[in-house]
């Protein structure tokens, strides 16, 4: 029994020689406010729409696939009733948005995205309804996350051709006969 | 309002990292230790010299000699009733942060620079919670449990204070000459305390839980208690300023050393008839040292520190006695088991690691002393062996806290029977011993 007893404070003498060894060791908390955690470039948080980081003209063109795939129906996406592929209103309530990331894959052109930004609370719900001023970002920051997430650059519009040189290039079309 | 649209870009915030290197995180503890260090001296001192000169001398003025008196005798229980609020607020940050620093965290850091404000934080919020009594509760028993388990343990730092202050002024009527037994007898009564508030939350888990810390209680007083007769045998005086005195001069005449037979070993190699007195000694530092250890656990066990903190274990906390109490009830049982570990620790500091003298020689002790006793402010000579002495204790308690770290808690039938199976019957071996090798000494 002796043995055991001094077995024994061996082993807790072990176990507390480890945790003193931890004693002047930097605390792996962070901080919060005053430490901004590093996100990565695919976390689901806040959205937004982009717009060229070249030309600074908006992105997106009012197709509404976000406002189908959304599991909870938060967007409203309303565009310009003259032109086609012209945004009049977007609006988009991160009160009922469950952040699963499905608009920012269908949009064609990239524009919807997660930012990394989390810090959205609110006095009242009505202001988490944001409206297409507070959802655009400035071509800076469209530049930052195109770079950031590695979104490829939207490609340059097509220069419009005049429509005598369109018919004179018949296109080959062997098809069905 | 709401959040500004530039947060987005938060590469931009100006990173703070809060701990730039590995060590700022002890020395900023031992800042903070000190400024609170600092307060309650201060603290403290002021109410004596209030109680003990000042308002006495303003009696003797009016020729109220009586008042004057009885001003002069009631300091030390002021001072008492001064330090150990104090020293349990410190206590409790003092242990927050230590085991943060031991487990790789932070601790409280945000009220007050360096989190030094974090316990009156939380007294503040404890004294705004609403005080309540369950209906079929025993009012007056309710009442009474936490003052019965607070008063006493306040009450028994009464002689540690003078023999932590050598009897400076107001304290010479505390030195009492059975002051070891006045700290045992007096801590043995908060179990009561524990048995009413269990009794009266009319809660059938709190009776039981009451029930079980109660007998926890007093099963770990006997080996405590045993211990303390093997050294009160072993130093031959149960007065605390006795035993601190007969470990003047160094560090190899502390108890835990062998009470100053140490140098006899040397005895023990040139093998022949003084390998005897060698054997001695060797015996006699195995026994203090063990005697040493012995009196840490069951003195751990009997304030309901982890290891053995079942009663009262947080993740348990529902069938504990102090479930039905609230606010200020509360404040007080928790506030009373740091004060319990305090007494305990500097008990263990007087007994065994030399009590308030330094571990040097006794003419360095004296130099300090005089020098201390003829500054031009008045007689400081009572700020040595105070502080001495807190830091002894407080190195312990940094041990428990190490120990609270490190370890898991026992369970209930684990715990009876590590004391009455072990310590006890180690407890009664020890006073033999110890007896046998007094009565043999050379």
């Amino acid at each position: 029994m002796i043995k055991k007893t001094i077995e024994g404070l061996y082993n807790i003498a072990k176990g507390m020689a480890t945790v003193l060894k931890h004693i002047g060791r930097n605390p792996i908390t962070s901080s919060y406010p005053d430490v901004v955690p590093e996100l990565y470039p695919n976390t689901r948080h806040r959205l937004a729409l982009t717009v060229n980081p070249d030309t600074g003209e908006h992105l997106c063109i009012a197709c509404k696939q976000c406002e189908r795939i959304c599991p909870d129906t938060c967007i409203t996406v309303i565009g310009d009733p003259e032109k086609k592929g012209v945004i009049k209103d977007f609006y988009l309530d991160h009160g009922l948005c469950m952040f699963c990331g499905l608009c920012t894959e269908v949009c064609p052109t990239n524009c919807i995205i997660n930012t990394v930004d989390f810090e959205m609370s609110e006095y009242n719900r009505e202001d988490l309804i944001y409206d297409i001023e507070r959802l655009t970002l400035s071509q800076d920051q469209s530049r930052f996350y195109f770079d950031f997430k590695e979104i490829p650059k939207p490609k340059p519009k097509p220069v419009k051709v005049p429509a005598s040189a369109a018919t004179a290039v018949k296109p080959e079309v062997t098809g069905i006969k | 309002m709401s959040v500004s649209f530039l947060n987005l870009l938060d590469k931009f915030r100006p990173h703070r990292v809060y701990i730039p290197s590995p060590l700022v995180g002890i020395v900023q503890f031992f800042v903070l230790a000190i400024f609170w260090f600092l307060i309650i001296y201060g603290a403290t001192v002021t109410a004596t010299l209030l109680f003990a000169k000042v308002i006495p001398d303003l009696f003797l003025e009016f020729r109220l000699f009586n008042l004057a008196q009885v001003t002069y005798y009631l300091a030390p229980l002021i001072a008492v009733m001064v330090l150990i609020p104090a020293n349990a607020t410190f206590l409790v940050l003092n242990e927050r942060k230590i085991l943060a620093l031991l487990t790789v965290r932070s601790g409280p850091n945000r009220v007050g620079p360096n989190g030094f404000l974090q316990t009156v934080a939380d007294a503040v919020k404890l004294l705004f919670k609403e005080d309540i009594i369950p209906k079929s509760a025993d009012k007056l028993l309710f009442n009474l449990a936490p003052i019965i388990f607070f008063g006493p343990t306040t009450i028994a730092f009464i002689p540690i204070l003078a023999t932590a202050t050598n009897n400076a002024g107001p304290f010479l009527s505390c030195d009492l000459s059975i002051g070891i037994l006045f700290i045992l007898a007096v801590s043995s009564i908060p179990v009561i305390g524990l048995v009413l508030g269990g009794w009266a939350s009319s809660n059938k888990y709190s009776l039981i839980g009451g029930l079980r810390s109660a007998a926890q209680a007093i099963s770990y007083e006997i080996p405590m208690v045993l211990t303390v007769i093997s050294m009160i045998v072993l130093t031959g005086s149960i007065s605390l300023r006795e035993i601190s005195d007969g470990q003047i001069g160094g560090i190899l005449n502390w108890n835990i050393l062998a009470a100053g037979e140490l140098p006899l070993i040397l005895n023990l190699f040139p093998l022949g008839k003084g390998s005897l007195i060698g054997l001695y000694a060797l015996v006699l530092l195995g026994v203090c040292f063990m005697l040493f250890l012995m009196y840490l656990l069951s003195a751990c066990a009997e304030v309901n520190r982890i290891p053995f903190d079942l009663p009262e274990a947080e993740s348990e906390l529902v069938s504990g006695y102090n479930t039905e109490f609230t606010g200020m009830k509360f404040a007080l049982f928790f506030l009373a088991e740091y004060t319990a570990l305090f007494i305990i620790c500097c008990l263990a500091s007087i007994l065994f690691l030399g009590g308030v003298h330094l571990p040097t020689s006794y003419e360095t002790e004296k130099n300090i002393l005089l020098l201390l006793a003829t500054t031009p402010f008045g007689d400081f000579s009572w700020l040595l062996p105070s502080i001495v002495l807190m830091l002894k204790a407080y190195f312990l308690i940094f041990i428990s806290v190490w120990v609270r770290a490190t370890l898991p808690r026992l369970r209930y039938d684990q715990l009876m029977s590590f004391s009455w199976k072990f310590l006890i019957p180690l407890s009664l071996v020890n006073i033999f011993v110890v007896a046998v090798l007094v009565s043999v000494k050379p």
